[in-house]
């Protein structure tokens, strides 16, 4: 008979998702309480993470061919994956819900722009994702900060699943290291975000990875607010860049650039893409044969 | 072929193609599906009845995805204090899997030689009466009205569609389709809302008024409900002005109560809006959930913790 872990690994298959791992609770000792499973499931026993990976070509030569061309990865990054991963993380929810267990699908995106009650931090989504991916054993937390696997590198999109079902957790990841830090991140941010001179330990379960401070307000300069030429809106006709500003930026700081931005952009600012150029630098060791993020070898695992 | 076997031949035909429908919606996560005959809109707006959508149409597919309950009853509880997974999935992967089994059901028809139109989750309305539609904020079809001619649950005294399985729990999407699938019946089980008058009480906007109860008659049945001022809904509802509706919950703390002496219309209501645009920051998000949809919990499911396990899996139509 298929135990409840393993159907939740098929209905998860089923749903598109390529990896699929389960985290206890005492994993996410590092996160804020508020964001912990338990706070927003009493009696959570278990998180789900899945992830589904990026078509390798459409992912690798977004604008770096004749093309010119983010269009594709704009909308399957932006749209059509978080759309596929949503309604994945119901289908589990939904095949747990109907065997008599609670389960929260959790959300993708969205932020808590200002720090919020006892949370200190500026854009912080409700659950943190990345963590609960290292939880679940699918691999580790790169220098970016960002879950690297085996199977992909950086190159999918995580969702997770809370539930009060005790599913039976998968062990974590052990393999070679996936991380070198190799600093190809720290040295590619289009905005100097990631600050390589101050690793800070970021605990998960009973493992300990080195992250690199990040200036999020720097990060979201281009990331999700597209002030940069040069990360990708350059390839739309969007020349205008607004610079971030030296030291610390502040929310007002990025109102005016975006007016800016509207301004001279006119309608071209309502259709744009930004790399992120930290993940897609990054190549675990064992990938670096041919400069990219071997997806052969993530293929095979889905047989 | 005589007259009776025809008859007897279509209504087959019918019956099958009833149930294929039935079980493509199951297949595409759907909780329920009931079908309505257009004949019980006859008390409808001219333009909001199936034929206006679809001349020729014989039959109202209606389809329901629930809420996971969890997510639903945990929103906006301490400690997460979030609303984002109830917002995101209501607003966004409900709908998807509501048209895609829509989608599903549609083409299934199309294929069988009918016509069909897939109607999704109510996002655009008409703002003000329009010809002979009489109401503020009306889509182009009302699928909880759909839901009650299709035998899925009553009205409650808020109007909303209360099902016997999840109460106020889902969501609906309707396929109009002129295929002559066999109607269920007309929900006729206990009383699905006893006026508890919580959804009255919670409402902040005071938007719901009991004492002024209008009829409507669906079949052969007339519910009643207040009167529901939709404007003063939509203050919050679709433009959240209400922090404590949901915005709170996102760290926007921006409210602003609407006349209690005047009615909402387009000028104060544009004009709040803006003074919250002008005042509130870079926002990420955002979701208001109604009170009256919070507190609503049928008489028979009252004190519940989960959806009783036979509404999840043991709905009659399964096939």
């Amino acid at each position: 008979m298929e135990s409840l872990a393993d159907g939740v690994r098929r209905v998860a298959a089923e749903a598109g998702m390529d990896l699929v791992g389960i985290a206890p609770n005492d994993r996410f000792q590092s996160v804020h309480h508020r964001l912990r499973p338990q706070a927003h499931l009493p009696g959570a026993k278990a998180t789900v993470s899945m992830a589904m990976r990026y078509p390798r070509a459409m992912y690798e030569l977004a604008g770096r061919t004749e093309a010119e061309s983010y269009m594709s990865l704009q909308m399957f990054d932006l749209f059509y994956m978080p759309h596929n991963l949503l309604m994945a993380a119901m289908d589990v929810a939904r095949y747990l819900e109907n065997r008599g267990f609670l389960s929260i699908p959790m959300q993708l995106g969205q932020y808590r722009v200002r720090p919020y009650k006892d949370i200190p931090t500026y854009w912080t989504p409700d659950f943190d994702h990345d963590v609960a991916a290292v939880a679940a054993g699918l691999g580790e937390l790169g220098v970016h900060g960002v879950p690297i696997t085996y199977e992909y590198g950086t190159r999918q999109k995580f969702i997770s699943v809370v539930t009060d079902a005790p599913l039976e957790p998968s062990p974590m990841y052990d393999g070679p290291p996936l991380c070198d830090r190799c600093m190809e991140c720290v040295k590619q941010c289009y905005t100097s975000a990631l600050d390589g001179e101050k690793l800070e330990d970021v605990r998960v379960g009973d493992r300990t990875f080195a992250v690199a401070r990040k200036d999020i307000w720097r990060c979201m300069w281009s990331k999700r607010f597209m002030l940069l030429a040069r990360a990708g809106p350059d390839t739309y006709g969007l020349d205008v860049t607004v610079e971030p500003p030296e030291g610390e930026i502040t929310e007002e700081d990025v109102q005016e650039a975006q007016a800016r931005k509207g301004r001279e952009g006119g309608m071209q600012t309502w259709y744009s893409y930004a790399d992120r150029a930290c993940e897609r630098a990054c190549v675990p060791p064992h990938m670096r044969n041919n400069g990219s993020a071997d997806s052969g070898q993530g293929a095979e695992s889905l047989e | 072929m005589d007259q009776q076997t025809a008859v007897r031949e279509q209504n087959h035909l019918s019956d099958t193609l009833t149930a294929r429908v039935k079980k493509l919606a199951r297949d595409w996560r759907m909780d329920l599906v009931g079908i309505a005959d257009p004949e019980r809109y006859h008390s409808a707006p001219r333009m909001l009845r199936p034929e206006a959508l679809l001349p020729g149409a014989r039959a109202v597919v209606v389809i329901a995805i629930r809420y996971p309950y969890a997510m639903f009853d945990r929103a906006g509880k301490e400690p997460a204090s979030s609303m984002m997974a109830l917002g995101q999935h209501q607003n966004e992967t409900i709908g998807y899997m509501l048209s895609r089994a829509a989608l599903k059901i549609s083409r299934l028809l199309e294929d069988e030689g009918h016509e069909a139109v897939a109607i999704p989750v109510s996002g655009s309305w008409r703002v003000h009466p329009y010809k002979d539609i009489p109401s503020a904020w009306c889509a182009n079809f009302s699928h909880r009205h759909a839901a009650a001619a299709a035998g899925l649950g009553e009205l409650g005294l808020h109007s909303l569609l209360i099902s016997p399985e999840f109460g106020v729990r889902q969501r609906f999407d309707t396929i109009i389709t002129d295929a002559p699938l066999a109607p269920d019946p007309m929900y006729s089980g206990p009383p699905l809302c006893d006026m508890c008058m919580a959804c009255v009480e919670a409402c902040p906007l005071g938007a719901i008024d009991p004492d002024n109860l209008e009829s409507c008659t669906i079949g052969d049945r007339t519910f009643k409900y207040a009167k529901v001022d939709h404007w003063r809904c939509a203050w919050s509802e679709q433009v959240n002005l209400v922090a404590q509706e949901g915005p709170e919950y996102f760290g926007q703390e921006f409210t602003e109560m609407p006349p209690e002496d005047a009615e909402v219309n387009d000028e104060n209501l544009l004009a709040a809006l803006h003074r919250k645009w002008e005042s509130a920051g870079i926002e990420a998000g955002s979701h208001v959930m109604g009170a009256c949809m919070r507190v609503c919990v049928p008489p028979h499911l009252r004190g519940w913790r989960a959806y009783p396990k036979e509404h999840l899996l043991a709905a009659p139509y399964v096939q």
